[in-house]
Protein backbone atom coordinates (compact mmCIF):
# COMPACT_ATOMS: atom_id res chain seq x y z
CA UNK A 1 0.00 0.00 0.00
CA UNK A 2 1.80 3.21 -0.80
CA UNK A 3 1.58 6.18 1.28
CA UNK A 4 -0.54 8.38 -1.11
CA UNK A 5 -4.01 9.52 0.58
CA UNK A 6 -6.47 8.16 -1.32
CA UNK A 7 -9.69 10.62 -2.20
CA UNK A 8 -12.13 10.38 0.23
CA UNK A 9 -15.30 8.25 -0.42
CA UNK A 10 -17.67 11.62 0.58
CA UNK A 11 -16.48 13.03 -2.19
CA UNK A 12 -16.72 10.35 -4.82
CA UNK A 13 -19.47 9.71 -7.00
CA UNK A 14 -20.91 6.25 -5.66
CA UNK A 15 -20.87 6.64 -2.23
CA UNK A 16 -20.38 10.69 -1.49
CA UNK A 17 -24.47 11.36 -1.69
CA UNK A 18 -24.82 8.46 0.58
CA UNK A 19 -22.42 9.41 3.41
CA UNK A 20 -22.77 13.31 2.88
CA UNK A 21 -26.34 12.76 3.68
CA UNK A 22 -25.82 10.52 6.21
CA UNK A 23 -23.43 12.96 7.70
CA UNK A 24 -23.93 13.59 11.41
CA UNK A 25 -24.75 17.30 12.79
CA UNK A 26 -22.50 19.23 15.07
CA UNK A 27 -23.15 18.15 18.58
CA UNK A 28 -25.69 20.33 20.30
CA UNK A 29 -23.77 23.29 22.38
CA UNK A 30 -26.66 22.74 25.14
CA UNK A 31 -25.36 18.80 25.00
CA UNK A 32 -21.82 19.74 25.43
CA UNK A 33 -22.54 22.73 28.53
CA UNK A 34 -24.59 19.53 30.00
CA UNK A 35 -21.10 17.46 30.04
CA UNK A 36 -18.70 20.02 30.96
CA UNK A 37 -20.94 20.37 34.24
CA UNK A 38 -21.14 16.51 34.35
CA UNK A 39 -17.25 15.92 34.28
CA UNK A 40 -16.82 18.75 36.56
CA UNK A 41 -19.39 17.49 38.77
CA UNK A 42 -17.22 13.41 39.06
CA UNK A 43 -14.05 16.00 39.77
CA UNK A 44 -15.66 17.47 42.52
CA UNK A 45 -17.21 14.29 43.84
CA UNK A 46 -13.26 12.71 43.27
CA UNK A 47 -11.56 15.17 45.36
CA UNK A 48 -14.52 14.03 48.64
CA UNK A 49 -13.01 10.65 47.55
CA UNK A 50 -9.84 11.26 47.65
CA UNK A 51 -9.90 13.29 50.84
CA UNK A 52 -11.43 9.94 52.26
CA UNK A 53 -8.60 7.54 51.07
CA UNK A 54 -6.35 9.99 53.40
CA UNK A 55 -8.71 10.00 56.55
CA UNK A 56 -9.88 6.28 56.38
CA UNK A 57 -6.24 4.57 56.63
CA UNK A 58 -5.36 7.13 59.60
CA UNK A 59 -8.76 6.40 61.02
CA UNK A 60 -7.80 2.68 61.30
CA UNK A 61 -4.16 3.04 62.29
CA UNK A 62 -6.05 4.79 65.38
CA UNK A 63 -8.28 2.12 65.73
CA UNK A 64 -5.38 -0.39 66.17
CA UNK A 65 -3.10 1.81 68.41
CA UNK A 66 -5.77 2.98 70.79
CA UNK A 67 -6.54 -0.75 72.11
CA UNK A 68 -2.94 -1.94 71.53
CA UNK A 69 -1.57 0.96 73.71
CA UNK A 70 -4.50 0.24 76.35
CA UNK A 71 -3.68 -3.20 76.23
CA UNK A 72 -0.10 -2.58 77.19
CA UNK A 73 -0.37 -0.31 79.62
CA UNK A 74 -2.86 -2.82 81.82
CA UNK A 75 -0.70 -5.51 80.75
CA UNK A 76 2.53 -3.48 82.47
CA UNK A 77 0.30 -2.81 85.23
CA UNK A 78 -1.57 -5.26 86.24
CA UNK A 79 -1.60 -9.59 85.23
CA UNK A 80 -3.06 -11.28 82.13
CA UNK A 81 -5.83 -12.48 82.44
CA UNK A 82 -6.79 -16.19 81.74
CA UNK A 83 -7.80 -15.23 78.21
CA UNK A 84 -5.19 -12.93 77.72
CA UNK A 85 -2.41 -15.03 76.26
CA UNK A 86 -4.22 -16.28 73.22
CA UNK A 87 -5.60 -12.87 72.49
CA UNK A 88 -2.37 -11.22 72.95
CA UNK A 89 -0.78 -13.24 70.54
CA UNK A 90 -3.67 -12.43 67.90
CA UNK A 91 -2.75 -8.90 68.28
CA UNK A 92 0.74 -9.48 67.96
CA UNK A 93 0.20 -10.81 64.50
CA UNK A 94 -2.30 -8.39 63.38
CA UNK A 95 0.11 -5.79 64.66
CA UNK A 96 2.92 -7.06 63.06
CA UNK A 97 1.76 -7.86 59.94
CA UNK A 98 0.16 -4.08 59.99
CA UNK A 99 3.66 -2.76 60.87
CA UNK A 100 5.38 -4.86 58.02
CA UNK A 101 2.98 -3.05 55.63
CA UNK A 102 1.84 0.45 56.88
CA UNK A 103 5.13 1.64 58.42
CA UNK A 104 7.86 -0.07 60.58
CA UNK A 105 7.40 -0.29 64.43
CA UNK A 106 7.16 2.01 66.86
CA UNK A 107 8.06 1.64 70.46
CA UNK A 108 4.90 4.63 70.98
CA UNK A 109 2.95 1.52 70.37
CA UNK A 110 3.13 -0.73 73.52
CA UNK A 111 2.88 -4.09 72.47
CA UNK A 112 4.22 -6.71 75.55
CA UNK A 113 5.47 -10.20 74.20
CA UNK A 114 3.02 -12.75 75.84
CA UNK A 115 5.15 -14.10 78.50
CA UNK A 116 5.86 -18.01 78.19
CA UNK A 117 6.59 -18.74 81.93
CA UNK A 118 2.89 -17.44 82.84
CA UNK A 119 1.02 -20.43 83.49
CA UNK A 120 -1.23 -21.48 79.22
CA UNK A 121 -4.84 -22.00 80.14
CA UNK A 122 -6.15 -24.95 78.93
CA UNK A 123 -8.29 -23.36 76.39
CA UNK A 124 -6.95 -24.64 73.46
CA UNK A 125 -8.74 -22.31 70.96
CA UNK A 126 -5.45 -19.84 71.07
CA UNK A 127 -3.48 -22.34 69.10
CA UNK A 128 -5.69 -22.76 65.87
CA UNK A 129 -6.03 -19.09 65.65
CA UNK A 130 -1.90 -19.32 65.19
CA UNK A 131 -1.79 -22.56 63.18
CA UNK A 132 -3.93 -21.27 60.43
CA UNK A 133 -2.91 -18.10 59.99
CA UNK A 134 1.03 -19.74 59.39
CA UNK A 135 -0.80 -22.38 57.13
CA UNK A 136 -0.19 -22.07 53.20
CA UNK A 137 -3.27 -20.23 51.52
CA UNK A 138 -6.16 -22.62 50.87
CA UNK A 139 -6.26 -24.08 46.65
CA UNK A 140 -8.75 -21.44 45.60
CA UNK A 141 -11.83 -22.83 44.17
CA UNK A 142 -11.65 -23.48 40.31
CA UNK A 143 -14.03 -20.80 38.70
CA UNK A 144 -17.34 -20.45 37.61
CA UNK A 145 -17.43 -18.54 35.28
CA UNK A 146 -15.86 -20.58 32.35
CA UNK A 147 -19.35 -22.49 32.68
CA UNK A 148 -21.39 -19.56 33.27
CA UNK A 149 -20.13 -17.87 29.97
CA UNK A 150 -20.72 -21.20 28.55
CA UNK A 151 -24.31 -21.11 29.30
CA UNK A 152 -24.55 -17.37 27.55
CA UNK A 153 -22.84 -18.21 24.96
CA UNK A 154 -25.77 -21.19 24.29
CA UNK A 155 -28.29 -19.17 24.99
CA UNK A 156 -27.40 -16.36 23.17
CA UNK A 157 -26.67 -19.42 19.97
CA UNK A 158 -30.44 -20.47 20.30
CA UNK A 159 -31.77 -17.09 19.89
CA UNK A 160 -30.00 -16.82 16.84
CA UNK A 161 -31.13 -19.57 15.64
CA UNK A 162 -34.70 -18.68 16.75
CA UNK A 163 -34.93 -20.59 19.24
CA UNK A 164 -36.27 -18.02 21.94
CA UNK A 165 -37.61 -20.62 24.23
CA UNK A 166 -34.48 -22.41 24.59
CA UNK A 167 -32.42 -19.20 25.04
CA UNK A 168 -34.97 -17.53 27.83
CA UNK A 169 -34.65 -21.12 29.53
CA UNK A 170 -30.54 -20.75 29.17
CA UNK A 171 -30.43 -17.23 30.68
CA UNK A 172 -33.26 -18.37 33.40
CA UNK A 173 -31.25 -21.14 34.14
CA UNK A 174 -27.70 -19.00 34.34
CA UNK A 175 -29.38 -16.12 36.56
CA UNK A 176 -31.00 -18.92 38.81
CA UNK A 177 -27.56 -21.01 39.51
CA UNK A 178 -25.69 -18.02 39.49
CA UNK A 179 -26.95 -14.82 40.66
CA UNK A 180 -24.15 -12.68 41.60
CA UNK A 181 -22.69 -13.76 38.23
CA UNK A 182 -20.44 -10.92 36.57
CA UNK A 183 -22.56 -11.73 33.25
CA UNK A 184 -25.83 -10.66 35.39
CA UNK A 185 -26.87 -7.55 33.72
CA UNK A 186 -26.00 -8.56 30.63
CA UNK A 187 -28.31 -11.58 30.83
CA UNK A 188 -30.93 -9.31 32.04
CA UNK A 189 -31.09 -7.39 28.88
CA UNK A 190 -30.40 -10.20 26.81
CA UNK A 191 -33.55 -11.87 28.16
CA UNK A 192 -35.62 -8.91 27.23
CA UNK A 193 -34.36 -8.62 24.01
CA UNK A 194 -35.36 -12.95 23.71
CA UNK A 195 -38.70 -12.13 25.10
CA UNK A 196 -39.48 -8.97 22.20
CA UNK A 197 -37.62 -11.10 19.41
CA UNK A 198 -39.39 -14.46 20.28
CA UNK A 199 -43.08 -11.59 19.93
CA UNK A 200 -43.72 -12.89 23.94
CA UNK A 201 -44.47 -8.67 24.39
CA UNK A 202 -46.39 -8.96 27.77
CA UNK A 203 -42.82 -10.45 29.33
CA UNK A 204 -41.31 -8.40 26.87
CA UNK A 205 -42.71 -5.45 29.18
CA UNK A 206 -42.85 -7.09 32.30
CA UNK A 207 -38.88 -7.69 32.14
CA UNK A 208 -37.92 -4.17 30.96
CA UNK A 209 -40.21 -2.40 33.35
CA UNK A 210 -37.90 -4.60 35.90
CA UNK A 211 -35.02 -3.49 34.55
CA UNK A 212 -36.55 -0.08 34.53
CA UNK A 213 -35.96 -0.29 38.50
CA UNK A 214 -33.12 -1.64 38.84
CA UNK A 215 -30.32 0.67 39.74
CA UNK A 216 -27.68 -1.02 38.50
CA UNK A 217 -29.25 -0.05 34.65
CA UNK A 218 -30.08 3.67 35.88
CA UNK A 219 -27.81 4.89 33.32
CA UNK A 220 -29.93 3.51 30.52
CA UNK A 221 -32.94 3.99 32.15
CA UNK A 222 -34.09 6.75 29.30
CA UNK A 223 -33.44 4.14 26.51
CA UNK A 224 -35.00 1.55 28.41
CA UNK A 225 -38.00 3.38 28.96
CA UNK A 226 -38.27 4.84 25.71
CA UNK A 227 -38.30 0.86 24.48
CA UNK A 228 -41.05 0.16 27.27
CA UNK A 229 -43.23 2.79 25.28
CA UNK A 230 -42.54 1.68 22.12
CA UNK A 231 -43.61 -1.88 23.15
CA UNK A 232 -46.47 -0.67 24.85
CA UNK A 233 -47.22 1.05 21.38
CA UNK A 234 -47.03 -1.78 19.14
CA UNK A 235 -49.44 -3.86 21.39
CA UNK A 236 -51.89 -1.05 21.35
CA UNK A 237 -51.97 0.08 24.81
CA UNK A 238 -51.13 3.85 23.90
CA UNK A 239 -52.21 5.24 28.01
CA UNK A 240 -49.28 2.99 29.11
CA UNK A 241 -46.94 4.09 26.03
CA UNK A 242 -47.53 7.82 26.24
CA UNK A 243 -47.01 7.30 30.12
CA UNK A 244 -43.63 5.71 29.21
CA UNK A 245 -42.63 8.15 26.87
CA UNK A 246 -43.59 10.99 29.14
CA UNK A 247 -40.88 9.37 31.94
CA UNK A 248 -38.64 8.74 29.27
CA UNK A 249 -38.15 12.32 27.93
CA UNK A 250 -37.82 13.37 32.57
CA UNK A 251 -34.25 11.01 31.98
CA UNK A 252 -31.11 12.01 30.07
CA UNK A 253 -31.24 10.86 26.39
CA UNK A 254 -29.75 11.36 23.35
CA UNK A 255 -31.06 14.02 20.66
CA UNK A 256 -32.08 11.16 18.35
CA UNK A 257 -33.52 9.08 21.40
CA UNK A 258 -35.31 12.43 22.59
CA UNK A 259 -36.66 12.82 18.92
CA UNK A 260 -37.83 9.14 18.92
CA UNK A 261 -39.60 9.48 22.22
CA UNK A 262 -41.31 12.99 21.43
CA UNK A 263 -42.60 11.05 18.06
CA UNK A 264 -43.87 7.73 19.25
CA UNK A 265 -45.89 9.36 22.25
CA UNK A 266 -47.43 12.42 19.50
CA UNK A 267 -48.30 9.25 17.38
CA UNK A 268 -50.32 7.71 20.33
CA UNK A 269 -51.94 11.02 21.18
CA UNK A 270 -53.56 11.43 17.92
CA UNK A 271 -54.90 7.70 17.81
CA UNK B 1 12.76 25.47 33.69
CA UNK B 2 14.16 24.04 30.39
CA UNK B 3 11.56 21.46 29.26
CA UNK B 4 9.21 21.33 31.53
CA UNK B 5 5.88 20.25 31.01
CA UNK B 6 2.82 23.08 31.54
CA UNK B 7 0.39 22.14 33.62
CA UNK B 8 -2.89 20.96 31.23
CA UNK B 9 -6.01 23.52 32.04
CA UNK B 10 -8.55 20.20 31.05
CA UNK B 11 -11.96 23.06 30.65
CA UNK B 12 -9.39 24.82 28.44
CA UNK B 13 -9.03 21.06 26.48
CA UNK B 14 -12.61 20.08 27.16
CA UNK B 15 -13.30 23.76 24.96
CA UNK B 16 -11.34 23.00 22.66
CA UNK B 17 -11.75 18.78 22.08
CA UNK B 18 -14.91 17.62 23.18
CA UNK B 19 -17.16 18.42 20.24
CA UNK B 20 -14.51 16.48 18.00
CA UNK B 21 -14.50 13.64 21.11
CA UNK B 22 -17.98 13.62 21.38
CA UNK B 23 -18.42 13.12 17.26
CA UNK B 24 -16.02 10.85 17.53
CA UNK B 25 -17.46 8.38 19.98
CA UNK B 26 -21.03 8.87 18.62
CA UNK B 27 -19.64 7.47 15.45
CA UNK B 28 -17.77 4.35 17.26
CA UNK B 29 -20.57 3.43 19.81
CA UNK B 30 -23.53 4.91 18.47
CA UNK B 31 -25.21 7.41 19.98
CA UNK B 32 -27.45 7.66 23.13
CA UNK B 33 -26.66 8.46 27.05
CA UNK B 34 -23.59 6.50 27.21
CA UNK B 35 -22.05 8.93 24.60
CA UNK B 36 -22.51 11.63 27.46
CA UNK B 37 -21.14 9.32 30.28
CA UNK B 38 -18.02 8.12 28.27
CA UNK B 39 -16.90 12.39 27.73
CA UNK B 40 -17.21 12.73 31.10
CA UNK B 41 -15.44 10.03 31.91
CA UNK B 42 -12.76 11.39 29.35
CA UNK B 43 -12.23 14.39 31.08
CA UNK B 44 -12.46 13.20 34.46
CA UNK B 45 -9.75 10.58 33.75
CA UNK B 46 -7.48 13.53 32.24
CA UNK B 47 -8.06 15.58 35.29
CA UNK B 48 -6.62 12.99 37.74
CA UNK B 49 -4.42 11.81 35.53
CA UNK B 50 -2.67 15.52 34.07
CA UNK B 51 -0.16 15.27 36.44
CA UNK B 52 1.64 12.18 34.49
CA UNK B 53 0.74 13.94 31.08
CA UNK B 54 4.56 14.08 29.42
CA UNK B 55 3.91 16.25 26.60
CA UNK B 56 5.22 13.71 24.13
CA UNK B 57 1.53 13.26 22.56
CA UNK B 58 -0.03 16.37 21.23
CA UNK B 59 -3.06 16.69 24.14
CA UNK B 60 -5.81 16.00 21.67
CA UNK B 61 -3.93 12.37 20.96
CA UNK B 62 -3.83 12.25 24.66
CA UNK B 63 -7.45 12.51 24.60
CA UNK B 64 -8.47 10.08 21.92
CA UNK B 65 -6.42 7.66 23.71
CA UNK B 66 -8.39 8.42 26.75
CA UNK B 67 -11.75 8.53 25.12
CA UNK B 68 -11.22 5.08 22.71
CA UNK B 69 -10.02 3.19 25.37
CA UNK B 70 -13.02 3.75 27.56
CA UNK B 71 -15.28 3.11 23.94
CA UNK B 72 -13.46 -0.23 23.06
CA UNK B 73 -14.43 -1.28 26.36
CA UNK B 74 -17.96 -0.18 26.40
CA UNK B 75 -18.64 -1.18 22.90
CA UNK B 76 -19.68 -4.94 23.95
CA UNK B 77 -22.27 -4.16 26.61
CA UNK B 78 -23.84 -1.31 24.21
CA UNK B 79 -23.97 -3.68 21.10
CA UNK B 80 -26.33 -5.61 22.67
CA UNK B 81 -28.56 -2.62 24.33
CA UNK B 82 -28.48 -1.04 20.77
CA UNK B 83 -30.22 -4.21 19.22
CA UNK B 84 -32.62 -4.35 21.59
CA UNK B 85 -33.74 -0.87 21.21
CA UNK B 86 -33.90 -1.18 16.93
CA UNK B 87 -36.10 -4.53 17.86
CA UNK B 88 -39.07 -1.97 18.29
CA UNK B 89 -37.67 1.42 17.29
CA UNK B 90 -39.76 2.66 13.84
CA UNK B 91 -38.43 3.04 10.24
CA UNK B 92 -37.20 6.69 9.60
CA UNK B 93 -40.68 8.55 8.97
CA UNK B 94 -40.83 11.97 7.08
CA UNK B 95 -41.35 15.27 9.08
CA UNK B 96 -44.08 17.42 7.90
CA UNK B 97 -41.58 20.32 7.67
CA UNK B 98 -39.82 18.70 3.96
CA UNK B 99 -40.62 15.10 4.18
CA UNK B 100 -38.23 13.92 1.44
CA UNK B 101 -35.21 15.52 2.25
CA UNK B 102 -35.48 13.99 6.19
CA UNK B 103 -36.74 10.94 4.95
CA UNK B 104 -33.71 10.24 2.72
CA UNK B 105 -31.32 11.80 5.34
CA UNK B 106 -32.92 9.70 8.47
CA UNK B 107 -32.16 6.46 6.08
CA UNK B 108 -28.72 7.70 4.99
CA UNK B 109 -27.95 7.97 8.79
CA UNK B 110 -29.45 4.56 9.51
CA UNK B 111 -27.24 2.99 6.68
CA UNK B 112 -24.12 4.43 7.79
CA UNK B 113 -24.39 3.72 10.92
CA UNK B 114 -25.52 0.39 11.15
CA UNK B 115 -22.95 -0.51 8.18
CA UNK B 116 -19.84 1.28 10.40
CA UNK B 117 -21.57 -0.59 13.28
CA UNK B 118 -20.39 -4.28 11.31
CA UNK B 119 -16.65 -3.06 10.97
CA UNK B 120 -14.09 -4.12 13.32
CA UNK B 121 -13.46 -1.62 15.79
CA UNK B 122 -9.75 -0.50 14.29
CA UNK B 123 -10.90 -0.44 10.97
CA UNK B 124 -14.17 1.39 11.56
CA UNK B 125 -11.96 4.05 13.71
CA UNK B 126 -9.41 4.96 10.77
CA UNK B 127 -12.71 5.05 8.67
CA UNK B 128 -14.73 7.45 10.80
CA UNK B 129 -11.43 10.03 11.03
CA UNK B 130 -10.51 9.87 7.18
CA UNK B 131 -13.95 9.60 5.52
CA UNK B 132 -15.77 11.33 7.87
CA UNK B 133 -14.00 13.32 10.32
CA UNK B 134 -11.79 14.38 6.84
CA UNK B 135 -8.71 14.23 9.05
CA UNK B 136 -5.49 13.90 7.18
CA UNK B 137 -3.40 10.62 7.14
CA UNK B 138 -0.16 11.30 8.99
CA UNK B 139 -2.29 13.10 11.23
CA UNK B 140 -4.62 10.33 11.72
CA UNK B 141 -0.99 8.55 12.49
CA UNK B 142 -0.61 10.38 14.94
CA UNK B 143 -3.42 10.51 17.51
CA UNK B 144 -3.67 6.46 16.97
CA UNK B 145 -0.13 6.70 17.23
CA UNK B 146 0.28 4.23 14.68
CA UNK B 147 3.12 4.06 11.65
CA UNK B 148 1.30 5.65 8.71
CA UNK B 149 1.19 2.91 6.61
CA UNK B 150 -1.03 0.64 9.32
CA UNK B 151 -3.24 3.77 8.77
CA UNK B 152 -3.28 3.13 4.86
CA UNK B 153 -3.80 -0.57 5.46
CA UNK B 154 -6.80 -0.32 8.20
CA UNK B 155 -8.32 2.10 5.62
CA UNK B 156 -7.91 0.28 2.87
CA UNK B 157 -9.65 -3.03 4.47
CA UNK B 158 -12.30 -0.93 6.33
CA UNK B 159 -13.30 1.16 2.84
CA UNK B 160 -13.40 -2.14 0.88
CA UNK B 161 -15.64 -3.56 3.69
CA UNK B 162 -18.13 -0.90 3.60
CA UNK B 163 -18.10 -0.53 0.01
CA UNK B 164 -19.27 -4.18 0.05
CA UNK B 165 -21.86 -3.72 2.61
CA UNK B 166 -23.14 -1.20 0.74
CA UNK B 167 -23.53 -2.87 -2.21
CA UNK B 168 -25.05 -5.89 -0.73
CA UNK B 169 -27.21 -3.61 0.65
CA UNK B 170 -28.37 -1.53 -2.55
CA UNK B 171 -29.01 -5.20 -4.50
CA UNK B 172 -30.86 -6.34 -1.86
CA UNK B 173 -33.12 -3.47 -1.84
CA UNK B 174 -33.34 -3.33 -5.65
CA UNK B 175 -34.34 -6.93 -5.92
Amino acid sequence: MSNQAPPRLKHGDEFGPLLRAGDLADVSAERLASNAAGYKALIAGGATTALWKLIVPLLLLVAIAIPAIVIGTRGASEPMSAAAPHEQAALDIENAETHATVTSREPAVAVPEPEPSKPTPAAPKSAPAVVELAQPPAVPPPSELPEQIRIYEDARDAGRRGDYAIAIAGIDDLLRRFPASPLRAEAELTRAELFARGNRVDEAVRAVEVLVADERHRGRRGELLRMLGDLHRRSGDCPRAVDAYTRALAQRLSDRDRTEVVKGRDRCAAK
Amino acid sequence: MAGAVPVLDIDALYGEHAGFLSRVLIRLVGDGAHVDDLVQETFLIAHRKRASFDGRSAPRTWLYGIATNLAFRHRRTRGRFARMLGLYADEPTPSAMSPDRDLERARAAWLVRTTLDRLPFKQREVFVLYELEEIEGAQIAQLLEIPLNTVWTRLHHARKRFQELIRKHANREGT
